[in-house]
C-alpha cells in the first residue's frame, strides 16, 4: 500500500484533523521543524479510496488560498501538483509504488 | 511508524551497523550529563540525503531523528579544511552536490544534473594538481575528533529543543542570565572604545523571532556537552570545543545551500535569458542573507557558542598545549565559506542558463533513469 507525506502549515492543524478524525488508522499527524526553522505539520497518509478524495480536498484547497503544501513519496517532492489534478497524482502515486 | 515517516519524508540508504551502535553510545552519554526531567526521546538512525537531524513527535511517542549523512558531510568539510591544496574549489564542489542532491529530491532531475556536473568539474580542477586529501595519519586522527564533537553537538541540541518544551520558564531565565553575561562581558572589554558590537547584538536581539531563545539554549546545551563529552572520550580539548563551533558553522552553511536549492527550483521555470541571469545572480546575497535578513541572529549565535567555550574551558582542567582551534575556526571563512557563499554563483553564472537547464531536463526526461543518473553523478547510488 503506497504511502505518502503532505507537509502544511501548522496553522491548519485543527481544521484538517476535524476533516481526517475517522481516517485514524489510514493518516498520523507528525510535528516538526521545516529547513526554514519554522514548525510543520505532516500527515503520513496511506493511499486508498476512501483517503484519496479527503486528501485531494484539503490539498485543492490549500492550493487555492496559496498555502503551503507539499507532497513527498520516498523522500521525493511531487511536482506538478495543481488545484486541476490533485486527485489524478494521488491515484497515480497509489498505483505506482 | 517512524520508519514509515522516515522512508516517506527522506530518500534513504542504511545506515552503517557500527556506526548506529556509536550514535546510541554518543546519545546515552549526552543524557547522562543531561539533567533528567522526563523520558527522553528515542534515538532512530537514518542516512538519507535530506542531511537532517530532527525532533519529531508521532502521537504520544517523541524521537530524536540522528542522520548518518549529516556526519559523513561534516568529516568531508572537515577534510577540506586540512587539504593540501584546492580548499575553495573543493567546498565549491561540495556545495554543488549539496544543491544538485536537494534538487534531485526536488523532482528537479535538469538542474539536479547541472549542479552534480558542476560539482564533478570542481573536483577535477581541484585534483589537477594532485590528490589533495593525502593526509598524513596525524591529521586524520583530528578530523575523527572533530567529527564526534560536531556529532554530538548536532543530537545534544536536538535533545535541548525536547528540554526546552518540558522547561521552559527555567530554561528561558537560566539562558537570559548567559546572554546577559556575554553581554556584560563585552562592555567590559569594549570599556572606552566604541561598543557598536554589543549594539549590533542589542538590535539583533531586539528583532528577534520569538524562538529565537529556544536556538541559543539548544546551541549552548548542544556546544557545552559536546565538548565535554568528546574531551572525557580523549578528544583534545581545542579540538572538542573547535569541533562544536565548525558544527554550526557548517550547518549554518547547509542553511546556504537550502536557500540556493530552492532560490535555484523557483528560478528553474524562468524562460527569458535576461530575466534568469539577474535573478541568478541577486541569490548571493539572498544565499548570505536570505529573504528574511536574519544573518545577525546567526552571527549572534555563533559568538555566543565561542563566548559560553571560552568560559567553560577555562574552568576545565586541560593538558593542551596545541590550541589550533581559532585558527582552524578562522580559516574555515576563506577556505569553504566565502567561496560557497560569494564566488559560486559567479563560478556557475556563465555557464547556466534557461537553454542549458531546459536542455537537461528534456535529457533527463528521455532517459528512464535520470535519476540514477544524477544519484550516480553524485555518489549518492555508490
Amino acid at each position: 500500500m503506497s504511502q505518502i507525506l503532505i507537509e502544511l502549515d501548522l496553522e491548519d492543524e485543527a481544521e484538517v484533523r476535524t476533516e481526517l478524525q475517522n481516517l485514524p488508522n489510514d493518516v498520523s499527524f507528525i510535528e516538526s521543524k521545516r529547513f526554514d526553522g519554522a514548525l510543520a505539520l505532516q500527515l503520513l497518509a496511506m493511499l486508498n479510496t476512501v483517503t484519496i478524495p479527503l486528501l485531494a480536498k484539503i490539498i485543492i484547497e490549500r492550493i487555492r488560498a496559496n498555502r503551503h503544501v507539499v507532497i513527498k513519496k520516498k523522500g521525493m517532492v511531487i511536482s506538478g501538483l495543481s488545484a486541476d489534478n490533485a486527485i489524478k497524482v494521488l491515484s497515480e502515486l497509489a498505483k505506482n509504488d | 511508524m517512524i520508519e514509515q515517516y522516515l522512508a516517506t519524508s527522506r530518500r534513504t540508504r542504511s545506515p552503517t551497523a557500527a556506526l548506529v551502535a556509536q550514535y546510541a553510545k554518543h546519545y546515552q552519554r549526552i543524557i547522562a550529563h543531561s539533567v533528567l526531567i522526563g523520558p527522553n526521546p528515542e534515538l532512530c538512525i537514518t542516512y538519507s540525503s535530506d542531511r537532517k537531524c530532527e525532533l519529531i513527535t508521532i502521537g504520544e511517542a517523541d524521537y530524536l531523528v540522528y542522520d548518518q549523512y549529516l556526519g559523513q558531510s561534516f568529516s568531508r568539510l572537515n577534510r577540506i579544511q586540512y587539504a593540501r591544496h584546492g580548499a575553495p574549489l573543493l567546498s565549491q564542489a561540495f556545495a554543488s552536490k549539496y544543491v544538485g542532491e536537494r534538487l534531485l529530491s526536488l523532482g528537479l532531475t535538469g538542474p539536479a544534473a547541472f549542479f552534480a556536473l558542476s560539482a564533478q568539474r570542481f573536483l577535477q580542477n581541484a585534483e589537477a594538481d594532485g590528490d589533495p586529501f593525502e593526509l598524513p595519519e596525524t591529521v586524520e586522527v583530528i578530523r575523527h575528533g572533530l567529527t564526534a564533537s560536531q556529532e554530538l553537538f548536532v543530537m545534544a541540541h536536538e535533545l535541548a529543543h525536547y528540554h526546552w518544551r518540558l522547561d521552559r520558564d527555567n530554561l528561558s531565565k537560566e539562558i537570559t542570565h548567559h546572554i546577559n553575561a556575554f553581554l556584560g562581558y563585552n562592555a567590559k572589554r569594549a570599556a572606552g572604545d566604541n561598543d557598536s558590537q554589543n549594539e549590533y547584538y542589542k538590535e539583533s536581539l531586539h528583532q528577534a523571532p520569538a524562538d529565537f531563545l529556544e536556538e541559543v539554549f539548544a546551541d549552548d546545551f548542544g556546544a557545552l556537552i559536546a565538548s565535554k563529552i568528546a574531551s572525557m572520550a580523549g578528544v583534545p580539548m581545542w579540538q572538542a570545543t573547535a569541533g562544536a563551533v565548525l558544527a554550526f558553522k557548517y550547518l549554518r552553511l547547509f542553511r546556504h545551500l537550502e536557500i540556493l536549492a530552492h532560490s535555484v527550483a523557483a528560478l528553474s521555470t524562468e524562460t527569458d535569458p535576461e530575466i534568469f541571469k539577474r535573478r541568478f545572480l541577486a541569490l548571493k546575497d539572498d544565499i548570505w542573507d536570505g529573504p528574511s535578513g536574519n544573518i545577525r541572529l546567526f552571527q549572534f549565535r555563533e559568538h555566543f557558542i565561542r563566548y559560553r567555550l571560552r568560559t567553560a574551558h577555562a574552568q576545565m582542567p586541560t593538558e593542551d598545549a596545541d590550541n589550533g582551534g581559532p585558527r582552524l575556526i578562522a580559516e574555515y571563512d576563506e577556505k569553504t565559506e566565502f567561496p560557497v557563499v560569494f564566488d559560486l554563483v559567479d563560478r556557475l553564472e556563465g555557464s547556466l542558463g534557461p537553454e542549458v537547464l531546459e536542455a537537461l531536463t528534456k535529457g533527463m526526461r528521455a532517459r528512464n533513469d535520470g535519476v540514477a543518473l544524477v544519484d550516480r553523478l553524485t555518489g549518492w547510488s555508490m
